[in-house]
């Protein structure tokens, strides 16, 4: 089985920056890449990479990387 | 003026008229730099100005202008704006705009929300065969977001390009994008 992916590293590939631009504390809109439709497609690299499948107020919720850990950690998923 | 899509709600958010206690919130953020200069307009809107616009809008049955309001937070603005004289619904064509706020319910998905709303009214209520909006072409954010409702970039007139959509684009579009509107 393919090791999962880091959450720091799907927030690396889904807005397309160096892994060192991603930390706990990046919010949305916090760079220029983080904008609405980047968060789109982040959500669905989340859901793919994580098997899970998130409710609107979830998505509406995930303001930055801590928010995103805390979400996910509420579906069973530790990352 | 008709009752269609005066007021709409639906993606979480509620597009509803503009009321004279909106205009300092609105005014502020259209003249906010990051508002301002994306604008085909770039001039200080000052409170004359808009008291004006106000009056003239409130008398248009070829525009709608929506205050946008986020979990009962004033949080944006949208328009439709039909390109001939005479009611909004039925028109060939009508321009789209919106902007957001900086405001604390902002989040990701509220620009998509809005523009589903906008373009549901435009296409679902009031029958508009074709939209277009002129975005400048260093704004990357809306030209994606656009792509992504199924905008087609059609020409570059300066620093601004047209683009325009139709319901057989904007329907499959809002399809896909339909994925992130759920509830658990």
């Amino acid at each position: 089985m393919a090791e999962q992916p880091s959450l720091h590293q799907i927030f690396a590939t889904a807005l397309a920056v160096s892994p060192d631009l991603i930390s706990d504390d990046l919010q949305y809109q916090g760079i220029p890449q983080w904008d609405s439709v980047a968060h789109m497609q982040l959500i669905a690299a989340i859901e793919d990479s994580f098997d899970v499948m998130l409710d609107t107020d979830d998505i509406i919720d995930m303001s930055s990387v801590a928010k995103a850990r805390e979400i996910l950690q509420k579906h069973g998923v530790n990352c | 003026m008709t009752e269609l899509a005066q007021r709409i709600e639906a993606y979480g958010v509620v597009l509803r008229p503009i009321e004279p206690a909106d205009l300092p919130a609105l005014r502020r953020w259209r003249n906010s730099p990051s508002i301002r200069t994306q604008m085909l307009d770039q001039r200080r809107i000052l409170p004359a100005d808009q008291r004006r616009w106000y009056q003239q809008i409130s008398a248009q049955p070829s525009q709608r202008h929506w205050c946008v309001e986020a979990r009962g937070v004033r949080t944006g603005y949208a328009n439709l704006k039909g390109f001939e004289a005479g009611e909004l619904a039925g028109q060939a064509k009508a321009d789209s705009g919106l902007y957001l706020g900086d405001t604390p319910v902002r989040h990701g998905l509220l620009a998509v929300a809005v523009a589903l709303c906008q373009l549901d009214a435009a296409f679902d209520q009031l029958q508009i065969d074709c939209i277009e909006t002129q975005v400048k072409a260093d704004n990357h954010s809306a030209l994606r977001l656009n792509k992504m409702l199924g905008y087609q970039s059609l020409q570059s007139e300066a620093e601004f390009l047209t683009c325009t959509l139709t319901a057989a684009d904007y329907y499959p579009a809002r399809t896909q994008l339909m994925r992130f509107f759920r509830h658990g």
